[in-house]
């Protein structure tokens, strides 16, 4: 192996150097590395959902093609995005290249002639060591190679997962990479000063979990981590972590050496990776964040000195923590940032985070990503030339618009132009089993949440003014969308709970939804969903009041809202309007998986 | 153990079909890419497999995808692999390839690789039906819509005994010894790969078509595209029967 290749195999996370990259960090607001702000949601076409992995360069310059032809361009689309499929399997002399018999004239060719029909040229990588597909051309160790490549492309977008990433266990990678990512049981630490005082803590009788997903088992504290978010099981809005801490009354202040007694494994809930912090009057430190040696295995516990630490008189807070899923990741994806930094200064290349929720990115995404995934897909079925795919409304698992919904619907707080955008990931209008009525939910419900708007299908079986066009060149919903203001939309009726409807994870669909988004010309959009297969029929309404104190502090004219003698409701859909002198905006009927979405103004 | 290379799995799927599909038809057919042929000479992954024979059976033997997926999720690593999903649920649900029992959990096992039984029971499968592992009593192995007209399987002493008249097109698949040597009266000669490259597409129309060959693999392959291409009548027959 010559030298040059030698320096790119890294052997083990980054050591952090600053904190700015820790967790402690994460709602900070604060971006790193000159991410810039205020990108509204993404618009544009991605080759995934119609093609997969058979997408070409001629099909993708039909799509550009259907895009301009369609005026499509003039609503908005604009990113023409290559995902996987497009790379040569291995890299040639160190560098990435396209695939030859799919891609034969080269990523520039290609881009420039995305670019002189005035679109935007979007590509994907990963943040592992090979695409998930396995080639072996994951930017890992390339990055500084493969920003230059993508500014040679001239690129406007790039989609970033995590296949075979190594510091964590993600798609494909080694199941014992979990070891990086969450701590060894631990049964014990004591501290010890000079003098020889020692305190001794364990974890079950002086321990406690701070956060979400520790427990203590017999003797010891298990599952020292983040939660993996990937599923549709657990909320988005409990805390997605855990660290087990230990509160102290030290009488000397001094410095004291902290011994840990752990167990390791190379397996989720039990790793071999520590962090200890320490929090009192005067600090508030990450002390150590290291590997510690293997013990001989999880159930034979062993005792080490592990870092010394300036403890004060009184209160002394240990923590004993791994946020090293979140930290790995966020540094991963801030070295790719930095290099396109590097490559082209000023670039302002949409950077979309597609880790698919793992690392739950809604808490760190913003500060070096334009929007991050929340889920794994909406379908795992995708298209090919001549096949439209398989798409569905719900599953058990990710697949289906309302299972996607359910979890973005109540994360509208993590979303906005000074951070980035929730993504429910691509549409999947066009697939075979999605009907028009759910086809025009799911564009209601992605317009409604901000989300980014990604065409997946084959555009040459699309007309001007025929159904399918008629829902994704909805221009109403489009500006919605694409509203300055820029926020998402937020439920706040949920017709099976009684409070909390903006925050509490609901996934049983036998209900109707209400969600209201504020926009920048003083109106409100308002979005009724039935989730159902079963028409719904009832008093569905949202009130005034109830929208002022839903999103009041987020409107730009609650006051004016609030005490407007009547208002015209638009439907976007039926293009009708109507005046009404009530304040409260009502829907008696919601045909099965259908929507009712209308903009409401003040007169 | 002994493993099978990628290259030697793909000679015994394709090996049914002799020289029909060579690994550069096969990469622009898109049934294997980049990564298969940098790989030819490495034992192949169960999830390379199932990839592979997918999207065989369907671009090839045009097998319609099950779209109901569901069956496959009892497959606890299904979702390990995004892009592999469709293939290990369909290769599953269609019985080609099967599961392992580990601590009570059914896995596909993805990074497997295969051993040379293993990798003849499957292609085994993939070409008679019979032989696909039942998943639930009524599961369609071929999806049917309306409008596909299912080719239908004769008996060799059928083709022998009859003389087909004009309105019947009779093609012989073998090659041109035996074709001559084993004459099928009013028959004529076609090699499969110019079938499916659709060479001869404006000779079916408007006629009933039988095709026959020796074992009755390459005559279904070619019976299945020109069933795709027309609404004619389409038998097939392996005299071999």
């Amino acid at each position: 192996m010559d030298k040059k290749n030698m320096l790119r195999k890294k052997t083990k996370p980054d050591e952090i150097n600053d904190n700015k990259y820790r967790f402690d960090s994460f709602n900070n607001t604060k971006v790193l590395s000159n991410k810039k702000k205020n990108h509204l949601p993404a618009m544009g076409w991605n080759s995934w959902n119609a093609f997969g992995s058979g997408n070409t360069e001629k099909l993708t310059k039909e799509m550009a093609d259907k895009i301009i032809e369609l005026e499509l361009d003039k609503l908005g689309y604009q990113y023409i995005v290559l995902d996987d499929g497009c790379y040569k399997s291995e890299r040639v002399d160190g560098h990435l290249s396209n695939e030859t018999d799919k891609f034969p004239s080269g990523f520039k060719t290609l881009s420039d002639y995305i670019h002189n029909k005035g679109l935007k040229f979007g590509m994907y990588n990963d943040i592992g060591t090979n695409l998930c597909a396995g080639a072996a051309v994951g930017t890992c160790g390339y990055e500084d190679i493969d920003a230059q490549s993508y500014i040679d492309w001239d690129i406007d977008y790039i989609k970033v997962d995590n296949c075979y990433y190594l510091w964590d266990n993600a798609t494909f990678s080694d199941e014992k990479n979990a070891k990086y990512v969450y701590a060894p049981k631990i049964r014990k630490i004591k501290l010890i000063n000079e003098l020889g005082d020692c305190y001794s803590l364990s974890a079950s009788k002086d321990g406690y979990i701070y956060g979400n997903g520790p427990y203590i088992t017999e003797d010891c504290c298990v599952n020292i981590g983040t939660l993996d978010g990937t599923g549709p099981k657990e909320s988005p809005n409990s805390l997605t972590s855990g660290e087990l801490r230990f509160d102290t009354d030290i009488e000397k202040e001094g410095e004291y050496h902290i011994i840990v007694e752990y167990a390791t494994a190379e397996k989720v809930e039990v790793g071999s990776w520590i962090q200890i912090g320490v929090i009192n009057d005067k600090l508030n430190q990450v002390l150590f964040d290291n590997e510690v040696p293997n013990s001989e295995n999880e159930d034979t516990f062993i005792e080490r000195d592990l870092a010394k630490v300036l403890l004060c008189k009184g209160k002394n807070t240990i923590r004993i923590m791994n946020h090293r899923r979140q930290e790995n990741t966020l540094l991963s994806y801030n070295t790719f940032l930095e290099n396109l930094n590097i490559a082209k200064p000023n670039h302002d290349i949409i950077f979309s985070i597609c880790e698919w929720g793992k690392t739950q990115p809604q808490t760190w995404g913003y500060k070096v990503g334009d929007s991050w995934r929340i889920l794994n897909d909406i379908t795992f079925q995708v298209g090919a030339d001549g096949d439209y795919g398989v798409g569905a409304w719900s599953s058990d698992y990710t697949p289906g618009i309302a299972t996607q919904y359910n979890k973005a619907v109540i994360m509208d707080e993590y979303a906005g132009l000074d951070k980035g955008w929730n993504d429910p990931d691509m549409l999947i209008i066009g697939m075979n089993n999605i009907t028009n009525t759910m086809a025009k939910s799911h564009m209601s419900m992605w317009c409604m949440m901000n989300s980014p708007l990604m065409l997946g299908l084959d555009l040459r079986r699309v007309n001007k003014n025929d159904e399918i066009y008629n829902i994704i060149a909805n221009k109403d919903l489009i500006l919605f969308n694409q509203d300055k203001l820029g926020i998402q939309a937020k439920r706040i009726y949920c017709s099976i709970i009684k409070e909390n409807c903006d925050k509490e994870y609901v996934t049983d669909n036998n209900r109707v939804d209400i969600v209201v988004k504020p926009l920048f010309d003083g109106g409100v959009a308002i979005a009724f969903y039935n989730l159902s297969g079963e028409t719904k029929r009832g008093e569905f309404f949202v009130s005034v009041e109830q929208i002022i104190n839903g999103i009041g502090k987020k409107m730009i004219n609650s006051v004016d809202f609030m005490n407007a003698n009547c208002y015209s409701i638009y439907d976007v859909w039926s293009k009708e309007t109507k005046i009404i002198n009530e304040n409260e905006f009502v829907v008696n009927e919601i045909e099965p998986y259908g929507n009712i979405t209308i903009k409401v103004m003040a007169k | 153990m002994n493993y099978i290379t990628t290259i030697d799995f793909l000679k015994l799927l394709f090996l049914r079909i002799d020289d029909v599909i060579s690994i550069e038809v096969a990469k622009k057919k898109l049934i294997i890419d980049d990564y298969d042929i940098e790989r030819l000479n490495y034992c192949i992954t169960r999830k390379q497999a199932a990839r592979i024979v997918h999207n065989y059976i369907k671009i090839i033997l045009k097998e319609h995808d099950e779209k109901d997926i569901n069956i496959a999720t009892v497959l606890k690593d299904l979702y390990d692999c995004n892009v592999c999903v469709n293939h290990v649920a369909q290769v599953y649900i269609k019985g080609i390839m099967d599961y392992i029992i580990i601590n009570g959990d059914y896995i596909f096992d993805m990074n497997r690789y295969i051993s040379n039984d293993e990798a003849n029971s499957i292609v085994e499968r993939v070409y008679d039906i019979e032989k696909r592992i039942i998943r639930v009593d009524n599961v369609v192995y071929i999806e049917t819509d309306n409008s596909y007209n299912k080719p239908v399987l004769i008996k060799s002493s059928y083709v022998r005994s009859n003389v087909f008249d004009d309105t019947i097109l009779l093609i012989d698949l073998r090659n041109e010894a035996e074709y001559i040597n084993d004459n099928i009266c009013n028959s004529v000669n076609m090699r499969l790969i110019d079938i499916i490259n659709s060479k001869y597409d404006i000779l079916f129309k408007d006629k009933t078509i039988v095709i026959i060959c020796n074992n009755g693999y390459q005559s279904l392959i070619a019976a299945n595209y020109i069933s795709d291409i027309t609404n004619n009548k389409v038998m097939y027959c392996g005299l071999n029967d």
